[in-house]
């Protein structure tokens, strides 16, 4: 049997957390913690020439609803390697095994710290095919029954003052599994 | 009744060690004197697009083959799939 993994981000409290599927959806950075695209909490582009806003993390983890024949491991995600946000507009992130209540990281952290630790996030654009973030260091596979899998994606989206007003193009995000 | 838009190979190991991967009209098969032998697939999920693609990977000895339609990759290196594959 061919199994279906979905992709959903995790908003809300880490005793009620609330799931939504990102499976060809957009995932919006925004100043709240909430998985609704609209144009609501938009990110406040800082005056100061030296210093940036962070958004709100985004969680997002892979999830098997349909198991696979044996199993399904080594999960990766990674993104195209060039930044289309625009000048002045970043993305960071890090890999968690536990979920956390999404925050905005302290601005007064370049680059940002987290989530729940000092350690710098990492720039999400250096994540790439030839060179792609593990997804299941933390919480290794193989995976083989439905349920929530590896390690949460924690993103962040930074504005600097250089930034320009409006929506930013859509980067893409790649999440890859193995499966027997 | 769910309809898979990228049918996967069938693996089929032998006793000897032999491995065969077969699609439509395509048939791969690995002798096992090239040395240890996985088969398997390996998907890439695009999240923004929805796109979903699946390559048929198979690890013969130190050598990686990543197959994708008519597209046949043979290198040392390991490969993932990006939103243009």
């Amino acid at each position: 049997m061919v199994a279906t993994v979905l992709i959903r981000e995790w908003n809300g409290s880490s005793a009620a957390p609330v799931q939504t599927s990102k499976q060809g959806g957009t995932i919006r950075f925004k100043s709240a913690d909430n998985a609704v695209v609209n144009t609501s909490s938009r990110i406040i582009i800082p005056t100061l020439a030296s210093s940036q806003l962070y958004s709100f993390q985004k969680w997002v983890r892979l999830e098997i609803s349909v198991v696979p024949s044996v199993d399904i491991d080594n999960l990766r995600a990674y993104s195209d390697g060039a930044n289309g946000w625009g000048v002045g507009v970043k993305g960071w992130y890090r890999q968690r095994s536990t979920y956390a209540t999404p925050v905005a990281p302290a601005v007064a952290n370049d680059p940002p710290e987290g989530p729940g630790s000092t350690v710098d996030m990492l720039d999400f654009f250096t994540a790439i095919s030839t060179a792609p973030a593990d997804m299941d260091a933390g919480i290794s596979g193989p995976f083989t029954t439905t349920g929530d899998i590896g390690d949460w994606l924690v993103l962040v989206m930074e504005a600097e003052s250089s930034a320009v007003q409006g929506a930013t193009p859509t980067e893409p995000l790649t999440f890859a599994y193995d499966e027997t | 009744m769910r309809i898979d838009p990228l049918p996967p190979f069938e693996i089929h190991p032998e006793p000897d060690g032999t491995q065969h991967a077969t699609k439509d009209n395509i048939q791969i098969t690995v002798l096992p004197d090239v040395g240890e032998i996985k088969m398997f697939h390996r998907n890439a999920l695009h999240q923004s697009s929805g796109g979903h693609t699946r390559w048929l990977v198979i690890k013969a000895g130190d050598l990686n083959i990543f197959v994708h339609g008519t597209h046949v990759v043979v290198t040392k290196n390991d490969l993932y799939p990006t939103i243009n594959d």
